[in-house]
């Protein structure tokens, strides 16, 4: 008898868990950003919270990883500094990514018009892909002197390969039919391009701008390691060295921050650029 | 007539102007230094030379590249990146192995400080301890290792070299951790340890070569030796104006490296200027001095374990003329 009566109180209890979660459900957005950002958002809390709780719990030493009030409060502390040298970083970061991206469209580009270019360069340029980013900094400073060059170049180069692939694969993934329709209107090589092939490629070329746009920040702070005084990258090291790990998660924190920051600019671009249904021109 | 006195003015005056600037850029020459490290306390006196006008009066335009761990200042000096480096023994004598026309002229640091540390549990309180233990260090300091066990009887086989910091040691993934004692907040871990600590140092286990030498191409030495000369009068002065001013130096340095911070660099500086910049030797010999003995030995040292040729002497890793030709701030 009293076993059925904390069963009952037992299935009580879920049910009105279950309804408690049913509400909570009910009050969230149907769809659209503003659910994904508040989810997303209590997602992450919920890993800041149980961060918290495994540093406070378990006594984690700040050496080795320090707590998200920790975080805050070297935040909150170093903010100027950090966003002082967030600065030369987003410079070498985007002019990496100008000049890495425009040389791989334009290469991209004499690849798909003249294939003998491409049979000799393509393995070029799996070569660059290759090249270990960490070691090639130092002569890239060498060869490039002590400035932001080489920081750019470092960027440059990390952004070159996803968006070449990209583009190449973009730039001939056009229907055969489409070709065969400016072939039958007379539509010049240019008239070609412009009409077909850049809609062809922008969707491809987009997807591959959003990874490189986070790359870049990479290449970046990798260029800075090689010598610098100012610089995400230079903080980075600084605070590692210093064992300031609260400042070390805050740098990274901010590192992540501007490459998120780049992302949702290319986001936004791809949703002004790119007006058609990219389904349709494949 | 008009025109052709109107054009002789502007040549007259172009050549006046040309006249007068030669004398100006050759009184100021653009030289660059490249540093061992991010700029830190242990380069206060070179970032102080270069804050306080020391280098401007001795006629030289110097610029300072910071270094790294990526940062190789030997290629830095033979690319012609910079004039004078920062080194480290141990990379100038592999320099000087490999027959680069590199040379040491000077060393800021009287000792080398490179410490062996471990928590007081462990009861290592000397080399010979050392056996069975697993050593964290970075893999170029293995010949530093290998001459210390080499001393004390025993061979890098009988530990394991781990990549590993002081973190590692308080963690217990090593049971020795190799760091300079003058990064105050890296030994700070250490120090507060509740059981104590033991440390060996390479200085006191016979492997005794100075540290951030000053270093450019032997063919610099030759050519440009006026210029090297001010160079190092100008540093001499600014690790001595830093050693008088502590608290004004450190604002200096934190100006000229924002993520320093004043509460680690101030100790460091105070360790470096009185354990490593001025010792009894500076007391006798002034700032900077080398001793030749010390090389000899520690090129012998190396040389027995197979590191470099048996033939390099001390004279194919330093030139002793600037210190010769400039007068040096004597003071412990």
């Amino acid at each position: 008898m009293n076993q059925d009566v904390v069963n009952i109180a037992g299935q009580s209890e879920t049910a009105t868990g279950v309804r408690l979660v049913h509400r909570i459900t009910r009050l969230l957005p149907d769809e659209g950003p503003l659910r994904v950002a508040l989810m997303g958002g209590i997602g992450l809390s919920s890993i800041v919270v149980f961060w918290q709780l495994v540093c406070s719990v378990f006594g984690i030493p700040h050496y080795l990883v320090p707590s998200p009030i920790d975080v805050v409060e070297a935040i909150r502390r170093d903010w100027a500094l950090l966003a002082s040298n967030a600065v030369p970083t987003i410079t070498e970061a985007f002019l990496g990514f100008l000049i890495g991206n425009f040389v791989a469209i334009a290469v991209a580009i004499s690849f798909v018009y003249n294939k003998i270019i491409q049979e000799m360069y393509y393995p070029g340029a799996i070569l660059i892909k290759t090249i270990p980013i960490v070691a090639i900094a130092p002569v890239l400073k060498i060869m490039l002197g002590n400035g932001i060059e080489p920081k750019v170049a470092v960027a440059a180069l990390i952004c070159f390969f996803p968006t070449l692939v990209n583009a190449v694969r973009g730039f001939t993934a056009v229907s055969p039919n489409l070709l065969e329709l400016m072939h039958v209107l007379s539509a010049s090589k240019t008239e070609v391009f412009r009409y077909v092939r850049l809609y062809g490629a922008l969707p491809y070329v987009f997807s591959a701008l959003k990874i490189s746009v986070t790359m870049c920040v990479l290449g970046a702070i990798v260029g800075e390691w090689i010598g610098a005084n100012k610089g995400i990258g230079y903080v980075l090291i600084q605070s590692m060295y210093d064992f300031d790990t609260p400042r070390l998660f805050a740098t990274i924190l901010t590192a992540s921050g501007i490459a998120i920051a780049g992302f949702a600019i290319v986001s936004v671009l791809e949703k002004l650029v790119i007006t058609w249904d990219p389904g349709e021109t494949v | 007539m008009t025109i052709t006195r109107a054009l002789l003015r502007v040549v007259a005056m172009a050549l006046a102007a040309i006249s007068f600037a030669i004398p100006v850029s050759a009184a100021s020459k653009d030289v660059t230094l490249q540093l061992a490290w991010l700029p830190n306390a242990a380069s206060a006196g070179e970032i102080i030379a270069l804050n306080k006008g020391f280098f401007d009066e001795v006629g030289l335009n110097v610029t300072i590249l910071p270094g790294g761990p990526s940062a190789n200042t030997i290629q830095e000096v033979l690319s012609g990146t910079a004039e004078i480096a920062i080194g480290y023994a141990p990379q100038i004598m592999y320099a000087a192995d490999k027959g680069l026309p590199i040379i040491s002229f000077g060393a800021a640091f009287q000792k080398a400080p490179l410490t062996f540390f471990s928590l007081g549990e462990k009861n290592i309180t000397s080399v010979a301890d050392w056996k069975g233990m697993r050593v964290g260090a970075n893999q170029s300091s293995a010949p530093q290792i290998a001459v210390l066990l080499d001393n004390a009887g025993l061979t890098l086989d009988d530990i394991t070299h781990v990549q590993g910091r002081v973190p590692a040691l308080l963690q217990d993934q090593v049971d020795i951790v190799a760091t300079w004692p003058t990064n105050v907040a890296d030994i700070a871990l250490i120090v507060d340890h509740p059981g104590g600590y033991n440390a060996q140092s390479i200085w006191d286990n016979g492997l005794q070569f100075q540290s951030n030498y000053y270093i450019a191409l032997k063919e610099t030495l030759q050519n440009e030796g006026d210029m090297l000369n001010a160079f190092m009068a100008a540093v001499d002065k600014g690790w001595a104006w830093t050693a008088d001013n502590q608290a004004e130096a450190v604002d200096i340095l934190v100006e000229f490296a924002p993520a320093l911070q004043v509460d680690k660099e101030t100790p460091s500086l105070a360790v470096i200027i009185e354990e490593y910049i001025y010792t009894d030797e500076t007391l006798e010999s002034g700032f900077a001095n080398v001793s030749r003995d010390r090389w000899q030995q520690t090129l012998d040292r190396y040389a027995a374990l197979g590191e470099v040729k048996d033939s390099l002497t001390a004279d194919d890793v330093h030139d002793g003329s600037v210190l010769a030709a400039v007068p040096r701030t004597k003071r412990d």
